[in-house]
């Protein structure tokens, strides 16, 4: 449980420096996204619900705070959770080369998903976003990739003290 | 012991199976009421706020550090004292500077507030939009300061957007540069009507603008105040950009907004609706 309530934590920091401090960069197109990186890192370590729950969470947060007026973070980051989770044994990611290839692939498959989502729902908003495909999110994507071995690297040191203390989420199986 | 694994593997898909029914339902809500659950909004945009606020007051304060004092950390020992001095004689300067410079936007702001009859409400930008597809603002007042969704929100320069969601203190902007937004507009010199609607970059389109209509690059666009929530003949920007084909009855017009939405810090948000007069000569009529 301690640890369920600190993962909600961090994230809400992480999502806080995302809304705040990550803006103020003068390459305003470069713009990691620290909570997709989070919520791959859970996807490879945490349990299946208690995990699954925090990316629903995280993902309405990003909903909510962003001129998004459909919900689209709500569903597709608790499906990339899934599908971390699902691949997680059949994945090398010790080496920070793999890691950064992983989070790059996660992050142009929601990318496209959200793209989907808008055809279906918005058609016309799909043809504007359409060109931001390459302008907007390749930069925000390889920067994301670029910073999450590092990120990974942190989490998992600091989800080993915690581990350390406390079993995650006891009663589950990942 | 197979069958307990069985049973244990179906509850836990059953489990992923409804949170993903769950986001859906979410989502079709927002689709449906193009709100959100309000209650759940609310709570969560009061719960995320207050870090957004903190943070970004400790960057600020950081800044004005890093200004001030940090590029003084590398003076020779000999000269400490007067280094020491310089530095919070820097600091002080720089404090002075922020402090100025805080001044005067707020008295543009105040200016531009004067400048309007109507009633406004001014808030401070304390986060911005998490994602890299929409374009959006967090500020530091809501309901309770009278603020609702829909209300148009301004800047001295022009205008910033309209409040998309609202919670008791805080409230989100989406900005005019943002897909989603439209907003009824005029060109300054032909008064040519048009809807200017965001491009998901920094830059907006002149939707609806007929082929007909003489426009030219520079020409400045402003609100029409044809829809209640933006008075008349408030700057959005200048037009950049016209494309006109052999064909079709409108014409492509693009426009750089006058605000620079990277650099904004405070905000007013216009808590009056205004409904445009059904004749003309009559008064414009307000609503709180």
């Amino acid at each position: 449980m301690k640890k369920i309530v600190l993962t909600l934590f961090l994230g809400i920091l992480l999502f806080t420096l995302q809304s705040t401090l990550l803006t103020l960069s003068p390459f305003y197109r470069v713009r990691p996204d620290l909570i997709l990186i989070f919520i791959l890192f859970m996807g490879l370590s945490s349990p299946l619900v208690s995990g699954g729950v925090l990316a629903l969470f995280f993902g309405y947060g990003m909903d909510l705070f962003s001129g998004n007026m459909f919900g689209l973070y709500t569903l597709t980051r608790p499906i990339l959770f899934f599908l971390a989770h699902s691949f997680k044994n059949h994945l090398y990611l010790e080496r920070p080369s793999f890691q950064s290839i992983f989070v790059f692939l996660f992050i142009w498959l929601e990318g496209l998903l959200i793209l989907l989502l808008l055809r279906i729902l918005n058609p016309e908003s799909w043809r504007t976003l359409l060109p931001l495909l390459f302008s907007h999110f390749l930069p925000h994507s390889l920067s994301t990739a670029l910073l999450s071995p590092l990120l990974f690297f942190l989490f998992h040191k600091g989800f080993f003290l915690l581990s350390s203390e406390s079993k995650f989420g006891s009663g589950e199986t990942g | 012991m197979r069958s307990l694994f069985l049973s244990r593997r179906y509850t836990l898909l059953t489990i992923v199976i409804l949170l993903l029914l769950f986001a859906l339902i979410l989502m079709s809500l927002r689709v449906k009421q193009k709100g959100g659950v309000e209650g759940l909004d609310a709570f969560l945009i009061e719960l995320y706020s207050p870090f957004q606020k903190g943070a970004t007051s400790i960057f600020n304060e950081v800044k004005g550090l890093f200004y001030g004092y940090l590029f003084l950390v590398e003076l020779e020992k000999e000269n400490r004292i007067l280094k020491q001095k310089i530095a919070r004689l820097e600091r002080e300067n720089q404090e002075m500077k922020a402090l100025a410079s805080s001044s005067e936007r707020l008295r543009k702001l105040l200016q531009f507030r004067d400048s309007f009859s109507m009633k406004m409400v001014a808030a401070e930008v304390i986060g911005r939009d998490p994602t890299s597809w929409f374009k959006s603002l967090t500020l530091n007042k809501g309901e309770r300061d009278g603020v609702q969704r829909g209300m148009a929100v301004l800047s001295p320069e022009g205008v910033v957007g309209q409040i998309l969601k609202t919670g008791p203190y805080h409230s989100i902007v989406l900005l005019i540069t943002d897909y989603n937004s439209a907003v009824d507009a005029m060109v300054e010199r032909t008064r040519a009507k048009a809807l200017v609607k965001g491009t998901g970059e920094n830059r907006c389109y002149l939707k609806y603008l007929l082929r007909s209509e003489e426009v030219n690059v520079g020409d400045r666009v402003i609100t029409s105040g044809l829809t209640g929530n933006f008075p008349k003949g408030l700057a959005i920007g200048e037009i950049t950009k016209i494309e006109k084909e052999s064909h079709g009855v409108f014409q492509y017009a693009e426009l750089i907004p006058k605000v620079d939405f990277t650099k904004l810090e405070e905000v007013l948000i216009v808590t009056e609706t205004f409904i445009p007069p059904p004749e003309k000569g009559k008064p414009m009529k307000k609503t709180k």
